[in-house]
């Protein structure tokens, strides 16, 4: 894999507050994740990635060049920062079409890419109005559409679904699926975390300014061999089924919920257990059965307990 | 049968009206001074802005030391009113500092309507922010006058122990109002219009600033009294001339005191009207 | 491995600082600010005309004396270096309190390239309010009048001169203080009137540390002074007044970037 953002043993901190603690990780083509409490770090690792602040220590690598202070990398770059920071005068075609002509673009060009852009992010219609007008869900596309429209190779978005209503979530989710299939880096910083299971399964987890987890979200779980998983079965004869499983050496709980009728259970060896189930599934009705804690959220919940 | 009932609990509407509070501006004044005081900056510059108030009372404690000193420096209204028109620059420096961003960066975060998403009327929020602006004014102006006098009273009580040298405490009073009331309106105008805190600071200097030299040129040409009325710092002098009953300085001999407060009545009350039309919570965008 | 693509160069100083100057010149020039500066800066001109409608009589000064009054101390010596601070701290600053310094440190341009845009659109700025202002005084006070007689054309070019320095040096001084200080208002404007406005009047040497004394110096057919001014006011020759502004300008706005190029920016919601 070659990485186009590297950190290596990366810290950073303001006065006395440690924001990122000994960071080592990298990344190649494709969408990850990057996900934490409030105060995790987040915003200053992407702002270490994309080169606007310089690392206390340790080293920070963009497309191969230290991230702060080289500018020439920007021509592959672009950010979508969490600030709510526009030229409120201008329109957005305007916008979009000055930061492009300062990425090197003639007038012409500029202008098509942003159009483009800006038809992507579904703002066709109000590309001449000011962006002072702008809804919130607006404003967050067009700032969008600016750190997409010179078509980089590596794409940092903090927070980038913010005030978008449902149907702009998914065309924004799509698109940063698409770009990750393209062979693009994206890295996205987000607290919709059902959100970001659509987009990505790769993640990574901060918390307190350090890296609690990185890489396939199904793997990190199985890596968490300490924390029983979670199954919810649903079967025509729950009780028949529960009496049977209840014998099984490896479980650790189970519960029949009354309101849906369905089994809960906390294993520790799945294999064994989803062997099981298998076998019983024609005597008991079993019609469905799933893994309820392989989500960011579970995954998440246990990294920060450990 | 039971008569037990549980009720359902939902939403319901609240037909009692609660009056509003009264004094509703106090809270306002007291979180932007209590935000002021805790910038070191804001506390150095009142500090430096009492050094002279320190050096006039030096001077008054030599006069009664070596009493034929008094014959160059008297201690007499004069005293005060020039002590009081040597701090005006002190005053604009503080009036940019404590105002200029109190309406501007309420404007333009979305602050105002959090303000105004309370209990409170728009006349109640300027005049919370008028009184952080009074306060601050004071600071440079009135308090340091009022100091002067009791300090020079008891440092020379032959001089000023007389009863009736406690005139000179409404006189000292009444020039503070008429420097602070114009300044405060002019600095919140800015801020309201400017939206931005620097821009609002400048302005303001630009109006007294642009306004004195204006007046400067159009007296040379015309050599005319009436050319001071274009300075708000000469026609605020000319109104401390004629409280404190001093000779008028060369610019604004002729001009009638009268005409000063007028003019400086009416940009006061110019000022609470712009103010009272221009701070809105929402901005239509063309 | 780490990915070392084969990545475009930084663009050039020209190109990257041209870009910027029209995006720093569209944020400047059309904007309310920059309509009341200039209303401000051409009250002579209202001035003006109100004296040629209703001439008082006994005139003291002539329409030439009144236009050196003027460019000397509405100008050079107390609007033009407001001007100045009102602009030249604004220059990254602005882009630092509206948070839209970002877009410009993610894009592939030095920060030179970015200052020396932001720079050009000042001088564009304050040239375009200013320039205007004086020609029409002058135009107001002199031309067709019996006062304007003798006066050429030659004066007018140096005045424009003068204040086109004197916007620069304290531009590039304001530039500096800009990019210095989280907060330059108050710093600025105690520069502005105990530095320039009070030692720039005192006795011996004292003045040679000041800009306004040299730019003062530059208009030749500047009035006497009054008062207190009138013992102490020192005056420069015409050609040591711009060697010494125009490097006090260049050193300032070199600091400036050097300062600029090195900062960190934490910009966050």
């Amino acid at each position: 894999m070659t990485a186009r953002v590297v950190f290596q043993k990366a810290s950073r901190w303001y006065g006395p507050v440690m924001a990122l603690n000994d960071v080592s990780f990298e990344l190649g083509p494709g969408v990850y994740g990057l996900l934490g409490p409030n105060g995790a770090g987040k915003s200053s690792l992407l702002k270490l990635a994309s080169g606007q602040l310089r690392p206390s220590q340790g080293k920070v690598e963009l497309l191969g060049r230290p991230a702060f202070g080289s500018p020439d990398v920007f021509h592959s770059v672009g950010l979508c920062a969490d600030t709510d920071a526009f030229f409120e005068d201008f329109t957005g075609l305007q916008f979009v079409s000055a930061l492009l002509s300062l990425n090197g673009f003639d007038k012409a060009q500029a202008h098509k890419l942003a159009i483009e852009a800006i038809e992507i992010v579904d703002l066709k219609e109000a590309m001449h109005r000011k962006i002072g007008g702008y809804s919130k869900g607006m404003r967050q596309r067009i700032k969008l559409a600016q750190s997409i429209a010179h078509r980089p190779e590596v794409l940092f978005l903090d927070e980038p679904l913010t005030g978008m209503d449902p149907q702009n979530r998914k065309r924004i989710s799509d698109l940063l699926k698409r770009l990750g299939d393209e062979g693009r880096t994206v890295l996205v910083s987000t607290h919709i975390l059902h959100e970001l299971e659509q987009v990505t399964r790769r993640v990574l987890l901060i918390h307190n300014g350090r890296v609690l987890a990185e890489g396939d979200l199904g793997e990190i779980r199985d890596l968490l061999d300490r924390h029983p998983r979670s199954v919810r079965i649903k079967a025509a004869d729950p009780r028949g089924l529960a009496r049977e499983l209840v014998l099984l050496p490896d479980l650790v709980s189970l519960n029949l919920e009354d309101a849906t009728g369905h089994l809960l259970a906390e294993i520790k060896k799945p294999d064994a257990f989803f062997t099981k189930v298998q076998e019983l599934s024609a005597k008991h009705g079993v019609l469905e059965m799933w893994v309820t804690d392989e989500n960011l959220e579970s995954v998440f919940s246990y990294l920060v307990s450990k | 049968m039971s008569s037990s009932q549980i009720y359902e609990q939902h939403y319901r509407r609240l037909d009692a009206s609660i009056p509003l509070r009264n004094q509703r501006w106090i809270p306002i004044a007291r979180e932007g001074l209590k935000a002021l005081v805790s910038f070191r900056a804001y506390l150095a510059l009142i500090a430096i802005a009492s050094l002279p108030l320190l050096v006039r009372l030096v001077q008054v404690y030599f006069t009664t030391r070596f009493p034929e000193t008094r014959r160059i420096v008297p201690v007499d209204d004069k005293f005060f009113f020039d002590f009081l028109s040597q701090q005006m620059p002190w005053m604009l420096l503080m009036s940019a500092y404590a105002g200029a961003g109190l309406i501007a960066n309420d404007m333009r975060t979305g602050g105002l309507l959090l303000y105004l998403s309370r209990p409170l009327t728009l006349g109640d929020y300027i005049l919370g922010k008028v009184s952080i602006v009074f306060a601050s004014l004071s600071m440079v102006t009135l308090v340091p006058g009022l100091v002067l006098f009791f300090g020079a009273r008891s440092l020379a009580p032959d001089v000023l122990g007389d009863v009736s040298h406690l005139l000179l405490i409404p006189k000292i009073v009444a020039y503070a109002l008429v420097m602070i009331l114009p300044a405060t309106g002019l600095v919140l105008v800015m801020s309201a219009l400017a939206r931005n805190a620097r821009f609002a600071g400048l302005g303001f200097f630009f109006v007294f600033v642009g306004s004195t030299v204006a007046a400067a040129i159009a007296w040379r040409a015309t050599r005319s009294s009436y050319a001071g009325l274009i300075s708000v710092q000469a026609t605020l002098r000319r109104a401390g001339e004629a409280i404190f009953g001093v000779k008028p300085s060369r610019m604004t001999a002729e001009l009638p005191p009268e005409a000063a407060f007028v003019v400086l009545a009416i940009l006061v009350i110019g000022c609470l009207f712009v103010l009272k039309t221009r701070v809105r919570a929402v901005e239509i965008v063309k | 491995m780490t990915g070392a693509t084969e990545a475009l160069p930084i663009r050039p100083l020209w190109g990257g600082a041209r870009d910027m100057f029209y995006i720093a010149i569209e944020r400047m020039l059309p904007r309310p600010r920059s309509f009341w500066v200039f209303m401000l800066l051409a009250l002579p001109v209202f001035f003006g005309i109100l004296l040629r409608i209703y001439p008082p009589k006994g005139l003291p000064l002539t329409g030439f004396e009144l236009y050196g009054i003027v460019v000397a101390l509405f100008f050079v010596r107390n609007l033009l270096p407001l001007v100045a601070l009102l602009f030249g701290s604004a220059l990254i600053a602005d882009a630092v309190d509206s948070k839209t310094l970002t877009y410009f440190l993610t894009r592939p341009i030095s920060r030179l390239s970015i200052f020396v845009g932001e720079f050009m659109a000042y001088l564009v700025t304050v040239l375009t309010l200013t320039l205007p202002c004086v020609v029409m005084t002058y135009l107001v006070l002199c031309v067709g009048t019996p006062q304007g007689a003798g006066f050429g054309a030659m004066d007018l070019v140096q005045d424009l001169g003068a204040c086109a320095l004197t916007l620069f040096t304290y531009g590039g001084v304001f530039a500096l203080l800009g990019v210095s200080l989280k907060r330059p208002l108050i710093p600025g404007l105690l520069f502005l009137f105990v530095w320039e406005g009070f030692v720039a009047n005192f006795p011996g040497d004292a003045p040679n540390y000041t800009i306004s004394a040299y730019a003062r110096s530059l208009i030749r057919h500047r009035p006497s002074e009054e008062g207190l001014a009138e013992l102490f006011s020192k005056f420069f020759g015409v050609g040591e007044s711009v060697l010494v502004l125009g490097i006090v300008g260049v050193v300032s706005l070199a600091l400036a970037i050097w300062i600029f190029s090195r900062r960190e920016y934490v910009i966050s919601s």
